[in-house]
């Protein structure tokens, strides 16, 4: 009974992908758009999102699901493996789909509407769901590719002038980001023999200090970042994102940078060693870096789409400072921040859909009038705007104030001070939008009357708002999650042993889940007594996570001796 | 071996990022075809040296075999890169009919703000 349960469990791990991908070629399929497809759509988006809240629910209970596919042993055969980290990025990647796919049901006429813009979308979550849930480097390549190449496909669909101009520079990084990825993956593979996740933990748990490792992995670093829109390399991303319409738009800013963040700290918690010091403060001159110039940028520029762009690339440099301060706090606060952006900059897009609906420009200078006739969006677009900023009711706040904390405990004054400025220019740049756009009277701009679809898609808008208040008010369940997921990514040994060694998953999970239950804090109160535990006894982490890891390693080796003869005979 | 086939992936990466940063659209294209070759090759050489191995079939009183996953990986990449030079080939031509030049420099000339 247990053992198909069990099973059950497993194969329940690459169901969201499976699912969005089966959406998507039905899609195909069925060509002419038409009400029963968006009906088909709608239902598939939302039975993703009751699938990621299963996965979510299962990952607390069990910490990590792993699935080997087609049953062969983990070094050899393809691994899907959802952590809790996992879990809560895909929760957030269908809920964004679900929302994204019904704006654009309310303000997209069905005639007007591409076959393949549907279906596109689909495969785009389909890959971004299986890079949070893969556990090879070649699948995370692949996973890579499925997602970009579909956003390829977003980007020109409309295939006039611009939009085509503007994704030549798009695919041109992809593809040579792509390719240095592949390289990176050869890489691993001709130094450590192996691209599984775990194989290379448990391989490279003694090498903190090996050149060749730190290498390797800024390097994957610089790739992930050619993605994520790192300080030297995001010209690319408000160029190409501007030009997409707002639900695709919220789509691509709220989850594809994320997935090169996401992949980051993927490679510095679980596949490498902790502790390689020199990439972090590399990671943190970056993310001062990336933070204020591109802040700087958006200040600069004169239409919504554009500001909201640099907004998202400041905000990436958030992420990384709480990469680049690497404690267990502010990876908390790194993880929920994340969650919080990706909800907050997709829903800012599609607030700027709306306004761009009501004043039919985008450009700052011709808009206006919107609070007098339209206040309800104004106060959607309040909401999010503080929350970016990082005001303190809103979810914003929570993140930031404890990367803020942790960058202060450790004396990273110029990451402090980033943080700061960043955030004021921030505010400062919401309130050019909230001036120009919503303030102004602007007598030449001619309000038309309410387009058709227009309180649907505010209501939509207003729910995904009214999830993203939830998450500031009632923080405690989010951060605790982060909590439980930072504490799950720091420990290795944890991954390794999962993974590694399949078959004695069960009697290891009820031996191991009581010695660790205690890091996960269940309130914020105790989060933050908890944490300060967590500080003092940082380095003991690592001797810990080094001491556990000697243990399973040997443990690994026995099983791969097994699995080679096994192959001989 | 291993020494000629990593020089020859390098000089295909110098080669292939000279092209990329040519100012016609058409040797850019080579390039970034180039650029997928040559890491394709980069992962070909991990699986080490080749000399005196067997192909990975398993025979009684043989053990020597080369390693198949390279290629494997490999094979996944080629067809990766060939559907995005496939795509990359018609959005060229796409950017020609629209603009009417193969000049990079011409063609975003215009500082485009949408």
């Amino acid at each position: 009974m247990i053992h198909i349960l069990q099973s059950l469990i497993n194969n329940i791990v690459v169901l969201p992908f499976f699912v969005a991908l089966v959406t998507a070629l039905v899609g195909i399929m069925w060509r002419l758009p038409g009400s029963g497809r968006r009906l088909f759509f709608s239902v598939s988006a939302s039975i993703q999102v009751i699938l990621a809240c299963f996965i979510i629910f299962l990952t607390h209970k069990v910490k990590i699901l792993f699935l080997p596919v087609g049953a062969w042993k983990a070094p050899f055969g393809i691994s899907i493996t959802i952590d809790i980290f996992g879990s809560l990025l895909i929760g957030i990647t269908t809920l964004l789909s679900l929302f994204a796919i019904l704006y654009l049901f309310a303000t997209l006429k069905k005639s007007k509407e591409n076959p393949l813009l549907l279906p596109l979308i689909q495969f785009m979550i389909a890959g971004i769901i299986l890079s949070f849930s893969t556990g090879d480097f070649f699948n995370l390549f692949v996973s890579f590719e499925i997602f970009l190449i579909a956003s390829y496909g977003l980007l020109t669909l409309k295939s006039d002038e611009s939009s085509i101009k503007n994704a030549f520079p798009y695919l041109g990084i992809n593809v040579i980001g792509g390719t240095l990825f592949v390289l990176g993956a050869s890489f691993v593979y001709g130094m450590y023999g192996t691209l599984n996740f775990a194989d290379i933990s448990a391989q490279t748990s003694h090498l903190a200090q090996d050149p060749k490792l730190i290498l390797i992995a800024s390097y994957l670093v610089l790739v992930f970042g050619i993605k994520a829109g790192f300080f030297p390399l995001f010209y690319w991303l408000p160029r190409s994102y501007s030009c997409l319409p707002a639900p695709v738009a919220a789509l691509f800013a709220g989850l594809l940078t994320k997935v090169g963040i996401y992949a980051i700290i993927r490679t510095l918690t679980t596949i490498f060693p902790l502790g390689l010091v020199s990439i972090y403060s590399a990671i943190g001159y970056l993310s001062i870096f990336t933070m204020v110039v591109a802040i700087i940028i958006s200040l600069s520029r004169s239409n919504i789409r554009e500001i909201l762009c640099y907004n998202l690339i400041s905000h990436i440099g958030f992420l990384m400072a709480a990469i680049a301060i690497f404690s267990p706090i502010s990876l908390t606060g790194g993880i929920f921040y994340m969650m919080h952006h990706m909800v907050v900059i997709a829903s800012l897009f599609l607030i700027s859909g709306l306004v761009i609906q009501i004043t039919k420009t985008d450009v700052l200078k011709d808009s206006g009038n919107v609070w007098k006739h339209h206040g309800f969006v104004g106060v959607l677009f309040l909401v999010q705007a503080l929350s970016l900023a990082g005001l303190p009711p809103f979810s914003g706040f929570w993140g930031k104030f404890l990367i803020l904390r942790e960058a202060i405990r450790f004396d990273q004054v110029s990451v402090a001070a980033a943080i700061i400025l960043a955030s004021i220019l921030t505010l400062l740049s919401m309130i050019r939008i909230w001036f120009h756009v919503f303030l102004k009277k602007n007598d030449g701009l001619k309000m038309g009357s309410v387009p058709k679809g227009f309180k649907r898609s505010t209501t939509v808008v207003s729910i995904l708002v009214l999830f993203s208040l939830i998450m500031g008010i009632f923080s405690n369940p989010f951060i605790s999650a982060s909590n439980k997921a930072m504490s799950l990514l720091l420990n290795k040994s944890r991954y390794e042993n999962k993974v590694l060694s399949y078959e004695q998953t069960l009697k290891m999970e009820t031996d191991s889940h009581s010695s660790h239950s205690e890091n996960d804090a269940h309130s914020k109160d105790v989060t933050k007594k908890d944490t300060n535990h967590h500080m003092e006894s940082n380095h003991d982490t690592h001797k810990e996570v080094k001491h556990s890891s000697k243990h399973f390693k040997l443990e690994s080796i026995s099983k791969k001796e097994v699995s080679n003869g096994s192959s001989v005979h | 071996m291993l020494l000629f086939s990593s020089i020859i992936i390098g000089i295909m990466f110098t080669v292939a990022i000279y092209l990329i940063l040519e100012n016609r659209l058409l040797p850019v294209l080579f390039g970034f075809g180039l650029l997928t070759h040559a890491a394709n090759l980069a992962i070909l050489t991990m699986s080490k040296n080749p000399v005196g191995k067997v192909a990975p079939i398993i025979k009684d009183g043989v053990s020597n075999y080369i390693d198949p996953l390279p290629q494997a990986l490999i094979l996944t990449a080629i067809v990766i890169g060939f559907g995005v030079t496939a795509f990359l080939v018609v959005l060229i031509y796409r950017i020609y009919t629209a603009s009417g030049s193969t000049k990079i420099s011409t063609i975003f000339n215009e500082e485009t703000h949408i």
